[in-house]
């Protein structure tokens, strides 16, 4: 099994990276996956917050942070390295892997290289899917269409979805649901990763009494994100020995 | 010789129904009269936030909540799940049937109620024998574990006394004159004080009416209960 590098980001600010992020890395948890997470958002972080254990803040921009996540590929045990991409920093972030030689190392197959590039229902969003894809050609990229309000990201406009979508070979679309205001905001107060909510329990294990009807909406939502993530065959990427995927 | 005891008995009776007028809100009145009557006034919701019948009917005793806001959905499913010995009492509003179900569906509900105890009761209302049995599949399929009884109420049920022997269990609420119904809304009274001679109907007629349908009615109510407790019966040796 190859080590996995899973960037998840946008140059978009707002449309739901970390959101991506947490989901991934619950559904990683659940699939026997053991991850760890890059939290870009330097100096606080965003990620850490809801997974603290598995998640460390980097910075990108310096070479001390690009060193952190890939001189330590190689090294650790741990078979998925999850990079929460902060707004703005997506294509830079993409041409840093590049000039250090990471995607040459992607190219020759030592490393797995998934990009789940998180689009907004704007035309700005949309517009980044161009200038990513100069750096994707040996990444399994993923467009995720994040519902965070009702978009329909112009299906009502088939000239325009295709201008943006048609054209693009990418390994897939990965729609994550829009998930109930009050559940997503009591999950954010809480400061836990949604499965531990589901579960109803605290950062500390401890049982936490939150709304039975809210935990319900993040079940059936984080349920409907594993359904997304295994239509793509994501799990399957990430476990697949050498020797059987080009 | 061993000591028979029964369990406690804890339900959540939820009228519901996908058709309106249909007989709901009696149904959830008639069960709220008796578990007041026998002595253990049960937590009440109002899912009709349009026309919270139940509420103005029993003064206020039932708690108006709306399923179209999470704080909403959020006050009715946590307060039938809340720490205690009240029998719960639903009456949903037809439009919230399916949104209801899907809710019950998505949080995994009657699971938890069992979980914790709680009996759920799901007093399915209709007008038709062909809808009472599409309508009960549907239910048994989607709400589980929970226990469906038909409602046959005696003022809306087609045909009520025939070929409703195939459901496992039933209910029926006999038909009252209506001029009895009218004269207890006018004066704001409940069914069990307006049996009382002095505070009640003046009609010792109308009394004794009401009497024989609240006890037809509550007799149902408590055979209920019987069949539940029995069924979870522990002996102890003596």
């Amino acid at each position: 099994m190859k080590h996995s590098v899973i960037l998840v980001g946008a140059d978009k600010g707002g449309v739901g990276k970390t959101t991506t992020c947490r989901g991934l890395l619950d559904y990683l948890i659940e699939r026997n996956v053991l991850p760890r997470a890059f939290d870009t958002e330097t100096p606080r972080g965003t990620l850490q917050r809801f997974h603290p254990d598995i998640t460390e803040i980097v910075d990108l921009s310096q070479t001390a942070g690009q060193m952190r996540i890939i001189d330590t590929l190689a090294r650790t045990d741990v078979k998925a390295s999850v990079i929460d991409v902060r707004a703005g920093q997506m294509l830079r972030t993409l041409a840093a892997l590049r000039d250090m030689g990471f995607l040459d190392a992607v190219a020759e197959k030592r490393f797995n290289f998934i990009v789940l590039h998180v689009l907004g229902p704007s035309i700005a969003s949309l517009d980044e899917i161009a200038e990513a894809v100069p750096f994707t050609g040996d990444a399994q990229y993923f467009l995720v269409k994040n519902k965070v309000n009702d978009t329909t990201f112009f299906d009502w406009s088939p000239a325009t979805a295709k201008a943006y979508f048609g054209k693009i070979r990418c390994a897939g679309e990965i729609v994550i649901p829009k998930l109930n205001e009050m559940a997503y905001e009591q999950v954010e107060l809480a400061g836990t990763s949604f499965s531990s909510f589901v579960a109803d329990r605290t950062r500390d294990g401890e049982e936490a009494g939150y709304s039975f009807v809210l935990r319900g909406y993040v079940r059936t939502w984080l349920r409907a994100v594993y359904a997304e993530f295994d239509r793509v065959q994501l799990a399957d990427i990430l476990t697949a020995s050498p020797g059987k995927r080009s | 010789m061993r000591h028979v005891v029964m369990s406690g008995w804890t339900p959540i009776f939820i009228a519901c129904g996908p058709r309106a007028h249909v007989g709901k809100t009696l149904s959830a009145r008639l069960f709220l009269e008796f578990c007041r009557a026998s002595g253990r006034p049960p937590l009440a919701f109002d899912a009709n936030p349009h026309d919270a019948m139940l509420a103005a009917a029993t003064k206020g005793a039932a708690e108006v909540v709306n399923l179209a806001t999470s704080v909403g959905q959020m006050r009715l499913f946590e307060g039938m799940l809340r720490a205690g010995p009240e029998p719960r009492v639903v009456d949903l509003w037809h439009g919230f049937y399916d949104p209801f179900l899907d809710l019950v569906e998505q949080t995994d509900f009657a699971s938890e109620a069992a979980l914790r105890d709680f009996k759920l009761v799901l007093l399915l209302h209709g007008r038709t024998l062909e809808e009472f049995a599409i309508h009960a599949t549907q239910l048994s399929a989607r709400i589980t574990p929970a226990e469906t009884i038909v409602v046959l109420n005696g003022h809306v049920c087609e045909n009520a006394n025939s070929g409703f022997g195939r459901f496992e269990h039933s209910l029926t609420i006999l038909p009252i004159a209506s001029s009895i119904l009218r004269r207890l809304e006018r004066g704001g009274l409940g069914f069990v004080e307006a049996t009382d001679a002095r505070h009640g109907l003046p009609s010792p007629v109308a009394r004794g009416c009401l009497r024989d349908w609240l006890t037809h009615a509550f007799a149902q109510f408590h055979a209920i209960e019987l069949r539940h407790r029995l069924g979870a019966t522990t002996f102890n040796p003596g």
